[in-house]
């Protein structure tokens, strides 16, 4: 993957908030990005795109431990 | 005699009382029963900008093809301490994902920094994350990298990884 920052209206880059990410418990938000390259070759599985979806974001995630 | 046995009854409460308190205050020990993680992700998919699979039951197109580069900033199972361990999955959540919580394939790739106890912990919490049954699900190790590129995190700056 190699991936550039979406700048927004002031060039201080588009976070989007308050969007929950799959089941994780909290995010910090999505830093949107666009992929220059975005591709794989793996298991017998191969993708290629460029100038598609992409972001940063830090989530916070956890299970209860079994026997706990 | 009687007092003997007093003494003995003593020692095995404070021995049990020093076990409870050792064991209490183990760094190690999980005290809310919770493996946990905080996790930086770098993310990409073959939707377009923004990926509509946040807010609604079906990708752009019948398929929505990602790799996910992470880095575990911090986090706790049981013993295990998870801060540092990198994995990278790559994947299709296909076209079932929103209305039966089937995913069409992942491939798991651990860096070969992360320990079998970080593989072993981390597995459960990925698969809880995404709360999806998958039709191929694959492990692998891999060398992961992860890079910031630019002078801030303004205009200029990007993010590449690899998986190599």
């Amino acid at each position: 993957m190699k991936l550039k920052r979406e700048p927004g209206a002031d060039g201080n880059g588009v976070v989007l908030k308050n969007v929950k990410y799959f089941d994780a418990q909290s995010n910090n938000g999505f830093e949107l990005y666009k992929s220059l390259e975005h591709r794989a070759d793996v298991q017998g599985h191969q993708f290629n795109y460029s100038d598609r979806n992409a972001f940063l974001i830090s989530i916070d995630s956890g299970m209860p431990v079994p026997g706990k | 005699m009687k007092q003997t046995t007093k003494k003995q009854i003593f020692k095995i409460g404070s021995l049990a009382v020093a076990i409870l308190l050792f064991v209490g205050s183990s760094p190690n020990s999980s005290s809310s029963g919770q493996a946990r993680m905080n996790a930086d992700y770098v993310e990409a998919c073959s939707c377009h900008l923004f990926c509509p699979c946040y807010f609604n039951k079906h990708a752009e197109h019948p398929m929505c093809e990602f790799n996910m580069a992470v880095h575990v900033r911090g986090g706790q199972s049981g013993a295990t301490n998870l801060a540092g361990a990198k994995y990278w999955l790559t994947g299709d959540l296909g076209d079932e994902w929103g209305t039966a919580k089937k995913g069409k394939w992942v491939v798991v790739s651990f860096d070969p920094t992360t320990t079998k106890p970080q593989r072993d912990a981390l597995a459960p919490i990925i698969l809880k994350t995404y709360g999806l049954e998958w039709g191929e699900l694959r492990v692998q190790e891999a060398p992961i990298e992860i890079k910031r590129i630019g002078i801030s995190r303004r205009l200029n700056s990007a993010t590449a990884s690899w998986l190599t």
